[in-house]
């Protein structure tokens, strides 16, 4: 839940990075049902672009050209032509994007208007592009953790048939994968409020009559990640840096907050409570020239030759950051501050209750999807 | 070394302690300097020129000059900087400067020696590439 915080300004963030504004170069759709009582945050945001405009900015057609799962991601950033997929892969908190083709408070709602789409002229460009006959596909339905038979799954999909997809069905790696949601009402783990089957193989049958939240279908973006968001960025795993501390940040949100600041190549990034260098490594693994600081020498120099900031950065071939010992709570003591040297100071203060605390962020995140749905209007 | 020191890093400490009525810039000894190259990108050298103090870079190469004349490898000169730093007729860098100013700003490094106060003549030591800047309670 401390990172859902950052959803909404990371994705701003990583979206002006590539000059584009929520709610002047696309609007921020309310989701169905959005004046319902329901309290929690919902893990969904549909993003509108102009359809004249999406084409200019983006790489439409070669989704699949993304972003091989490298460190190089991490830091690239083109602003001539990205594909859709390849500017969201730096979101941290973004599990997937969809292509949305239609969007209701019931399947039958989302599959009229799916059926819109032929009637426009980006509609039917966006159409177009699945209807290559060598194109496979599939459907893949999902349901927030509430549970349908097959047979279900596929009386959901048949609503869908009339888009008449005329390449072959391919359930693995298909050419066009698209996705099916129907969203219900969440807890706070994430776990269906009001679930089908409480009791095993009983249908509560009050539950099961209730609509959906929202019922979205459309075609994934992307390969850099699976829409469950199993890509994981294997390399910052912690168990691989040379040198870790206990209060070592977790490297997700460390790739969180140099989004919030806008890392990039060339960005003068300074940490005044440098500590192990997480922060740091994760400036740097973005193009971000380093430099830290720290009042705690065993901590500048590490655990030893080998487990050190230095040698992490190594670690991943980074230019070497520079270190300094002083006392940053007092910033003027020891440096200039008349000159605009920095892009970005990114750092974890080692004041307060923090010490000790367990992170459970990765349970909240795995139970909460997240994802952004681009719909071209 | 494994940890070291660049000029661009000392181009921006100061020192206030009690007493100093101006800490800048820094005084270097330098007891020994490191070469380290590192790939050159011109964008950002001249990204870092609005933010450095050139006389202050210029300063520090004098401090440093007679060391690296012993410590540099042979094929590696301490650049000779102008006086100013100023766009050509195009409204550009010059290249070669900007790779001279790469060199003294990223690659050359101090790893042992004494950062000292220009006012006070307070040293802050400089050990193993760290120089550390705590001052003691009676300096503040």
């Amino acid at each position: 839940h401390v990172h859902l915080d950052f959803q909404r300004p990371e994705l701003e963030s990583v979206l002006s990075l590539h000059d584009i504004k929520i709610g002047t170069d696309c609007l921020d759709i309310p989701l169905p049902r959005h004046d319902s009582e329901y309290p929690h945050k919902r893990p969904f945001l549909i993003l509108s672009f102009d359809y004249d405009y999406a084409k200019r900015k983006f790489n439409l057609c070669d989704e699949d050209e993304v972003l091989s799962d490298d460190i190089s991601r991490l830091s690239i950033i083109d602003k001539n032509r990205p594909t859709v997929a390849s500017v969201l892969s730096r979101v941290t908190l973004i599990r997937s994007a969809l292509e949305l083709f239609g969007v209701g408070i019931s399947i039958d709602t989302c599959a009229t208007d799916v059926g819109m789409l032929w009637k426009g002229i980006a509609g039917k460009e966006i159409l177009s592009r699945c209807m290559e006959e060598t194109s496979s596909w599939s459907i893949q339905i999902h349901t927030l953790g509430t549970k349908y038979k097959r047979e279900e799954q596929n009386e959901m999909r048949d609503r869908f048939a009339f888009l008449n997809f005329p390449g072959p069905v391919k359930i693995k790696d298909p050419t066009n994968e698209f996705l099916l949601i129907r969203e219900v009402e969440l807890d706070e783990k994430g776990t269906p409020l009001y679930p089908r089957y409480p009791t095993k193989d009983i249908l509560n049958e009050e539950n099961d009559s209730r609509p959906p939240l929202g019922v979205y279908f459309g075609r994934i973006l992307g390969g850099i990640r699976d829409w469950r968001g199993n890509n994981r960025l294997e390399r910052l795993s912690l168990k691989k840096r040379s040198y870790l501390g206990p209060t070592s940040m977790d490297a997700e949100l460390s790739l969180i907050m140099t989004n919030l600041g806008k890392v990039q190549k060339n960005s003068f990034c300074f940490e005044p409570f440098v500590g192990t260098g997480s922060i740091l490594l994760t400036c740097g693994l973005r193009g971000g020239y380093c430099c830290g600081a720290d009042l705690d020498i065993r901590v500048l120099r590490g655990r030893n030759e080998n487990e050190n900031i230095i040698s992490n950065f190594q670690q991943f071939n980074l230019v070497r950051p520079d270190l300094v010992r002083s006392d940053n709570s007092l910033y003027s003591r020891h440096y200039l501050t008349d000159k605009p040297m920095y892009d970005a100071i990114i750092t974890d203060p080692p004041y307060g209750e923090y010490i000790g605390c367990i992170f459970k962020y990765s349970e909240c995140i795995m139970s909460i999807l997240c994802k952004t749905f681009i719909k071209y209007k | 070394e494994i940890f070291k020191m660049r000029l661009l890093t000392h181009n921006y400490m100061q020192s206030t302690v009690k007493g100093t009525e101006n800490g800048y810039p820094l005084q270097i000894e330098a007891d020994k300097i490191e070469y380290e190259e590192s790939p050159f990108d011109p964008d950002f050298v001249i990204a870092l020129i609005p933010k450095i103090e050139y006389k202050t870079i210029l300063f520090a190469v004098q401090q440093i000059a007679e060391r690296c004349s012993t410590d540099l490898p042979s094929e590696i000169q301490l650049p000779d900087l102008p006086e100013t730093i100023e766009k050509d007729d195009n409204s550009e860098y010059d290249k070669e400067l900007l790779k001279k100013l790469h060199v003294v700003l990223l690659d050359i490094h101090v790893v042992q020696g004494h950062l000292v106060c220009p006012g006070t003549g307070r040293r802050f030591k400089i050990t193993q590439g760290i120089p550390n800047m705590i001052l003691h309670e009676d300096e503040i």
